[in-house]
C-alpha cells in the first residue's frame, strides 16, 4: 500500500483564561470527532486545565508527564535554515536546550524561512532525510505555502503537512487522489487513524466508457 | 507522475518564467455555443454586434507595448466578419507585433456566415495579417467529453481539419489543451495523440487551466498543481520541441519555478482587454 497522506488538524490556543482555552480545545476536538491536535501556548499551564487522556495536546510550558512543544529559530546544527518546532513526550532537558538529534523527538515540524527558494528548500530537506532516518517529518504549511508543500509532499514519502485547516481539506484530498495515496485523519494520541473517503470524480462515467 | 527533483542543489534551479505581454481584443462575448467551461457562455448582456469603433493605435498609447495582439470572440449570428477582418488588417498595419487569435470554432462559423470555404477564409485572414491561428476550441479532443460539456462546439475532427487546412496554407497555429480537475492523464494523453499528426505546423501549445470563473463548471475545484505539472510533462514527452505557453493566472513564484522546471516556456500576461 502506498504511504498515506495524513490530515493532522491542529489548533494553537493561547488565552489568559485557561478555562476558555480548554473550551476552545474541546470545541475543536468535538468538531473532529475526538481527533485533532491542540497546542496550548505559554499562558496555559498543563496543571491549570484537565485535558482528557484520549485527547491530543501539547504544551509550550514544560511539565513532566505532559507532551511538550519547543521551538528553535536557529537550528543550523541539524542542517535546517529556518525555525523548527518539536515535541517530546517526556520532558528531560531544560526548556532552552536546542534539538540535538531529530530522532529523539516525537514530532519534528520544519518551518520555511521566507527568503528560502524552493530548490534550496528541497535540497535541504533531501539532505536532512538522508542523514536522519526519520520516518515522518512535518512541514508547517503556513510558512511553506501550498505550492511548495504540494511538491515536497509528492517528492518525499516521509513528508506530511501540519496546519491544514478544515476548509483546505479538499486540497489535501485532491493531492491524495492524484498521487493515488490514501488520506488519513490522525493526531498524536489515537492509535488508529481514520481513513477519509475520496469524493467521486466528476465525469467518471466518460473515463469508464473509454 | 513527476518524480525528478528540481535539482541537486540551488544551482540550476530555474527562476520565474519569462512573460509574453499581450493585449486581448475581444470581438464579442455573446456566444451561442454555451460551453460549460467558458465564461462567454454566461455573458448575455452585451448587444450582439460590434458596436464600438475598431481600436486604433491611439487606444493603446497609454499601455506598455505588447509582444503580441490576441483576438478572440464568441459565436453569434450578428458578428460582422467583414469588420473583424478589417480590424485585423488595421491592427496588423499599426502594430509591428504578431497578431494571434481566432479559434477553430470561430473559423468554422465565419466561413458559414460569409459563405466561403475554409481555405478562402484562411487566405483572407493571412492576407489581413493573422500570424498565428488558435488555440481556442481545442480543450480536449474527445467527442464524448465535448458532447457532454460543449454540445454546440465543433467536434474534434472539424477542429483538426481546420488546423490542417491552415498548415497547408502556411499559417502556423497554436495547439491547446485544457487541464481541469475532472480530466485524467489518460484523457489528456488521448488528446495529445490526436494532435500529434499536426505537430509540425504548431507554433506553440497553450495549456489552459480551468479555474473557477463565470461559467457553469465554476463550482468545481481548480486542478491541482501536481495535475498541471503532469500535464506539462505529458506534453513535453510527446512534443519535446513544442513551446508551451500558459496564461499567467495566479501562479505563485514557487509554482512558476515548478512549471518552468517541468517544461513550460512562457507565461502569457494580458496587459489589457479591449472590447471591440
Amino acid at each position: 500500500m502506498s504511504v498515506p497522506i495524513v490530515w493532522f488538524p491542529r489548533l494553537r490556543v493561547d488565552s489568559a483564561s485557561p478555562q476558555w482555552a480548554l473550551r476552545l480545545a474541546e470545541s475543536f476536538w468535538d468538531r473532529h470527532e475526538g481527533y485533532g491536535h491542540v497546542v496550548f501556548g505559554e499562558s496555559v499551564s498543563p496543571r491549570a486545565i484537565r485535558v482528557p487522556p484520549d485527547r491530543s495536546a501539547a504544551f509550550m510550558v514544560p511539565e513532566p508527564g505532559f507532551r511538550h512543544r519547543r521551538r528553535d529559530d536557529s537550528p543550523k546544527h541539524i542542517g535546517w535554515a529556518g525555525t523548527v518546532e518539536w515535541e517530546v513526550v517526556d520532558v528531560t532537558s531544560a526548556p532552552g536546550d536546542p534539538l540535538e538529534n531529530p530522532l529523539d523527538c516525537d514530532r519534528l515540524v520544519l518551518h520555511r524561512r521566507p527568503d528560502l527558494p524552493l530548490g534550496r528548500l528541497e535540497s535541504m530537506l533531501s539532505d536532512l532525510l538522508t542523514e536522519v532516518p526519520i520516518s515522518r517529518i512535518w512541514l508547517d504549511l503556513t510558512s511553506t505555502g501550498w505550492d511548495a508543500a504540494t511538491w515536497l509532499l509528492s517528492r518525499f514519502p516521509q513528508v506530511q503537512l501540519e496546519g491544514v485547516a478544515d476548509h483546505e481539506l479538499w486540497r489535501l484530498m485532491q493531492i491524495a487522489q492524484w498521487l493515488n495515496r490514501p488520506l488519513w485523519l490522525q493526531d498524536a494520541v489515537h492509535p488508529n487513524p481514520r481513513e477519509i473517503p475520496q469524493f467521486p470524480r466528476y465525469l467518471n462515467h466518460l473515463e469508464e466508457g473509454g | 507522475m513527476i518524480t525528478a527533483p528540481l535539482s541537486g542543489s540551488n544551482r540550476g534551479v530555474p527562476g520565474p518564467l519569462p512573460v509574453l505581454d499581450v493585449i486581448r481584443v475581444v470581438t464579442t462575448r455573446d456566444c451561442f455555443a454555451g460551453c460549460d467551461f467558458c465564461d462567454f457562455s454566461r455573458r448575455r448582456s452585451r448587444p450582439e454586434t460590434l458596436t464600438q469603433p475598431i481600436p486604433t493605435r491611439r487606444d493603446f498609447l497609454s499601455l506598455p507595448r505588447p509582444d503580441w495582439l490576441r483576438i478572440s470572440g464568441g459565436l453569434n449570428a450578428m458578428s460582422q466578419w467583414d469588420d473583424i477582418l478589417a480590424m485585423i488588417s488595421s491592427l496588423s498595419e499599426q502594430f509591428s507585433v504578431p497578431v494571434q487569435g481566432l479559434s477553430a470554432p470561430e473559423i468554422d462559423w465565419a466561413s458559414q456566415v460569409l459563405g466561403i470555404s475554409l481555405a478562402q477564409l484562411l487566405d483572407r485572414l493571412k492576407q489581413a495579417g493573422l500570424s498565428v491561428l488558435g488555440p481556442g476550441g481545442a480543450d480536449v479532443l474527445d467527442d464524448g467529453l465535448r458532447t457532454e460539456l460543449a454540445h454546440w462546439r465543433i467536434d474534434s475532427a472539424r477542429w483538426i481539419e481546420i488546423h490542417r487546412i491552415a498548415h497547408a496554407r502556411k499559417i502556423p497555429t497554436a495547439a491547446g489543451m485544457m487541464v481541469a480537475d475532472f480530466l485524467s492523464l489518460d484523457l489528456m494523453d488521448r488528446h495529445l495523440s490526436r494532435l500529434a499528426p499536426l505537430a509540425a505546423g504548431f507554433h506553440h501549445l497553450e495549456l489552459k487551466v480551468l479555474r473557477p470563473n463565470n461559467h457553469p463548471l465554476s463550482r468545481l475545484a481548480p486542478p491541482g498543481l501536481l495535475q498541471i505539472l503532469d500535464a506539462v510533462r505529458a506534453i513535453k514527452d510527446r512534443f519535446p520541441d513544442l513551446p508551451i505557453f500558459m496564461r499567467q493566472g495566479a501562479f505563485s513564484p514557487d509554482a512558476q519555478v515548478l512549471l518552468r522546471s517541468a517544461g513550460v516556456d512562457r507565461l502569457v500576461r494580458t496587459l489589457k482587454v479591449v472590447e471591440a
